[in-house]
């Protein structure tokens, strides 16, 4: 987790001595704050205290309740606050990978928010231990039954052992990708050829890219898809994808209006900044549905019962007020809602809609996660446990990426295309 | 900075033959060009323009440009072609030219969303490129700036900054002053072109015309085949839809032992929603005899007795006859060309079939009676159900007296 960083190397070379309780002494030669300062021991404190609080609540209500039920709660706020921190990885590869100059102003925030990878694998153990000792309340798979001839097929692939291989394989790629663009990226802060460290990550991020495509796809595919065994789609981890990416960018813009509200980066971060957030928002949004629309087509239109039955429970019941509350309120309204670039340009517009679809997100993920219970009506008697699992998440969230953005400057300010991201206007 | 170079010789020559188009400022850097703008801006000028070798950020705000139409242009398109994509598929598929495909409804929404999608985007498509040009005035073949050597280095390392002679507010001298404390490199006349054809290059326009020509031969090819007979086979355009490695139905399929194509349902399994449990719905039996009433989920309602009305017209009438007596359009026809071999079909009206148990009725339309298939495969059960419930009202209806009459209705009667 954060708190076993070190001081990073670069600043550590710099100050010459231990991280003294002024966390920004040194002079940026920035004209603007690009230090957090105080404001990041203060998230750590409040946020990380109710974040902690919120989750231990949270688990102390698991070992108490229905293990089944907990899980998919747990679930369900882990595959949300996963798919942020996730997203935030892909952005960073992105712009390493398209030598993206408008937004390097901003890349340090993407990697800090990435900084949360190994919180991530943390927190899935509650998923995993459960699972690794044979529980079977998540998993179905999990008990083999050699008499299921489909499940019998499928076993070489969903077994303990090597879902465990598999996650150790996810978050370590992860935690060390993220690791990997944020020591650079800090090195870059004191070097002297600071080009040649752009052509190094560069470099790493088309290969990091591919990889991090096939891992977010299988783990999309182990902790979401494989509730359903027998159901597949091969679509599945776009789908988890362009909802990472849409969230991402909400919790992205959001994150920096909190900044520029502690007078951090007032001057750096400009209204074209968030117009090009908001163009990824929009874009995003009709991504989703894009791919969620694909996947159900093929579906409704070959009519086969081992796929349709994943949609015939999601259509009966409450869930199909879920389902036409997802359409609406997931494409619909956010797509007229985000169409002008006045909406975009505009921080309580944008942020209104960044809300809105960090909340709609988490219903695409209850979505996803809930009608594994076969029930007609929404599980809102659960509401407690996913209260207090997304509470606790977001809070331990911040809490990590503050940790880690303490003692580092906000901007990357020795990237030589930074002049051309801080003068970036759009056309 | 250099000093403003006026005209050289070559040009003004043609300046005097061709009345002016404008004048044209040249400019070093884009600073100077930004500052210069500003300047033409606040002077309340129009029709003028600058000209640069990449895009210079800010130069619309110095100009003072405003925000441009296209994105209206580009939402209405849009939404043209959805709404096109729409009524198309509603009509076609709904209205028109009804045919089930895939067992789906007739207007099956997810089936349609694709083209909904498709028409928006292409349609938005034209709307960006075309809108585009056209609020950009183009194409335009001629452009009296094309005589201007010097003024091929926009491409280059050149500003350029054009007020036009048009421009209400545009006087030769005062135009001049303005662009020359604007500290200009170069500042010049423009004249109008006089010498360059403004229509477009007859080649282009020959193609387009081809190509226009050529677009409508599919549709020259359909409307021939529209009025036209022919004994030639169809063409195959796409043969592995026509001809697909499937089995038929009442195909032989060797590799089963009994060589049939169909499978029968494995012994001992029930297909989903096949299991037919209910007794009296599925069978018209209670506890193995003959049941007398309705199942319960057939409830003698004006919209079921609707229902089975017109399956009645269309299954029963044409040998029953629309009001049962037996006299249906076929039997007429088979009786008129007394064959002999024609069974005529029952009067529905008969006594034993009015105190027939519904369940046995129910039976006899299922797996049929005598000379009469059963209407088991075509008719759904509930739908079997509500004929035989119109049935027995046709049945009433013979055997009615004055006391059925609503009392109110009575004396127009009388």
């Amino acid at each position: 987790m954060a708190d076993e960083k070190k001081p990073t190397k670069g600043d550590g070379d710099k100050e010459g001595k231990e991280p003294s309780k002024k966390p920004a002494p040194e002079q940026d030669d920035f004209g603007d704050n690009i230090r957090l300062g105080a404001a990041a021991d203060n998230v750590v404190k409040i946020t990380g205290g109710i974040g902690a609080v919120s989750l231990l609540a949270c688990l102390g209500l698991g070992f108490t309740g229905d293990t089944k039920r907990f899980l998919l709660s747990y679930l369900t706020a882990y595959a949300w606050i996963l798919s942020i921190a996730i997203g935030a990885l892909w952005w960073v590869t992105l712009q390493h990978l398209v030598n993206a100059k408008w937004s390097i102003v901003l890349r340090r925030v993407g990697e800090l928010m990435a900084q949360t990878m190994p919180l991530m694998a943390i927190l899935a153990l509650p998923i995993i231990i459960p699972t690794a000792m044979g529980n079977d309340a998540l998993y179905s798979w999990v008990q083999h039954d050699p008499t299921d001839h489909m499940m019998h097929h499928k076993a070489p692939y969903l077994n303990v052992t090597s879902f465990l291989v598999r996650c150790v394989i996810y978050f370590g790629f992860w935690a060390v990708l993220s690791r990997y663009f944020f020591k650079t990226s800090l090195a870059q802060d004191q070097s002297k050829e600071p080009q040649a460290l752009n052509g190094k990550m560069q470099a790493v991020s088309a290969p990091g890219m591919i990889f991090l495509a096939l891992t977010l796809t299988f783990a999309a595919i182990d902790f979401l898809m494989t509730l359903e065994p027998a159901w597949f789609s091969t679509i599945f981890g776009v789908y988890y994808f362009a909802g990472a990416v849409v969230s991402f960018h909400s919790m992205f813009a959001l994150i920096l209006m909190w900044l520029q509200k502690q007078g951090a980066l007032k001057k750096s971060v400009t209204t074209e900044h968030y117009h090009d957030l908001g163009k990824m928002m929009f874009a995003f949004t009709v991504f989703w549905a894009y791919i969620g629309f694909s996947q159900f087509m093929l579906i409704w239109y070959a009519n086969i019962p081992e796929e349709t039955f994943w949609y015939k429970l999601r259509f009966a019941g409450d869930w199909k007020v879920l389902s036409a509350v997802l359409l609406v309120g997931n494409f619909v309204l956010p797509f007229f809602g985000l169409l002008s670039r006045h909406i975009k340009r505009n921080r309580k517009t944008l942020g209104f809609w960044a809300v809105w679809i960090l909340v709609v997100h988490y219903l695409d993920m209850y979505w996803l996660v809930k009608p594994v219970l076969h029930e007609d009506k929404l599980p809102t008697g659960d509401i407690l446990l996913d209260v207090t699992a997304v509470v606790g998440m977001l809070g331990l969230f911040f809490a990590a990426a503050a940790m880690a953005a303490k003692k580092v400057r906000l901007v990357p300010v020795k990237d030589p295309r930074l002049p051309k991201s801080l003068a970036f206007e759009n056309f | 900075m250099a000093k403003p170079k006026h005209n050289d010789s070559h040009e003004s020559e043609e300046a005097g033959e061709a009345p002016l188009h404008g004048l044209l400022a040249e400019y070093d850097t884009t600073g100077d060009l930004i500052a210069a703008s500003k300047k033409v801006r606040d002077a309340g000028f129009e029709k003028w323009d600058t000209f640069t070798p990449f895009p210079v950020h800010g130069i619309d705000g110095a100009m003072g440009i405003k925000m441009t139409k296209l994105p209206w242009i580009v939402l209405a398109m849009g939404l043209t072609g959805l709404t096109i994509a729409i009524s198309l598929q509603w009509w076609t598929n709904a209205v028109d030219y009804k045919f089930i495909s895939s067992g789906k409804p007739f207007w099956s929404i997810p089936a349609n969303v694709p083209i909904f999608f498709e028409l928006t985007v292409l349609l938005s498509a034209f709307g960006a490129l075309f809108g585009m040009l056209a609020l950009n005035n183009l194409p335009q073949p001629a452009h009296p700036l094309d005589l201007k050597k010097r003024f091929a280095r926009a491409t280059d390392d050149k500003f350029f900054l054009l007020i036009q002679a048009a421009d209400t507010r545009f006087d030769e001298t005062e135009t001049r002053a303005l662009l020359e404390s604007t500290h200009p490199t170069v500042l010049d006349e423009v004249p109008e072109d006089r010498t360059t054809s403004n229509k477009l290059p007859s080649g282009l326009v020959y193609a387009l015309i081809v190509l226009g020509v050529a677009a409508l031969v599919p549709f020259a090819f359909i409307a021939k085949a529209r009025a036209a007979k022919s004994d030639a086979p169809r063409i195959h355009a796409m043969g592995d839809m026509d001809w697909q490695l499937k089995y038929q139905a009442q195909q032989e399929n060797t590799i089963f032992a009994d060589g049939r194509q169909e499978r029968p349902d494995v012994p001992g399994t029930v297909a989903v929603g096949e299991l037919r449990e209910d007794e009296h719905l599925y069978q018209g039996k209670e506890n193995g005899v003959w049941a007398r009433t309705f199942p319960p989920a057939i409830e003698p309602t004006a919209e079921n007795m609707t229902r089975g009305k017109e399956r009645f017209g269309i299954y029963c009438a044409p040998c029953h006859g629309m009001s049962g007596n037996g006299d249906g359009a076929v039997a007429t026809r088979a009786m008129g060309l007394a064959e002999g071999t024609w069974i005529p079909p029952t009067n529905l009206h008969q006594d034993y079939l009015r105190f027939m148990p519904v369940g046995q009725i129910f039976d006899s339309v299922t797996h049929g009676v005598r000379n009469m298939a059963g209407y088991g495969q075509l008719v759904p059960t509930e739908d079997r159900w509500k004929i035989i419930m119109y049935v027995r009202a046709l049945q009433r209806s013979r055997q009615t007296s004055i006391a059925d009459v609503p009392e109110a209705d009575r004396a127009s009667l009388k």
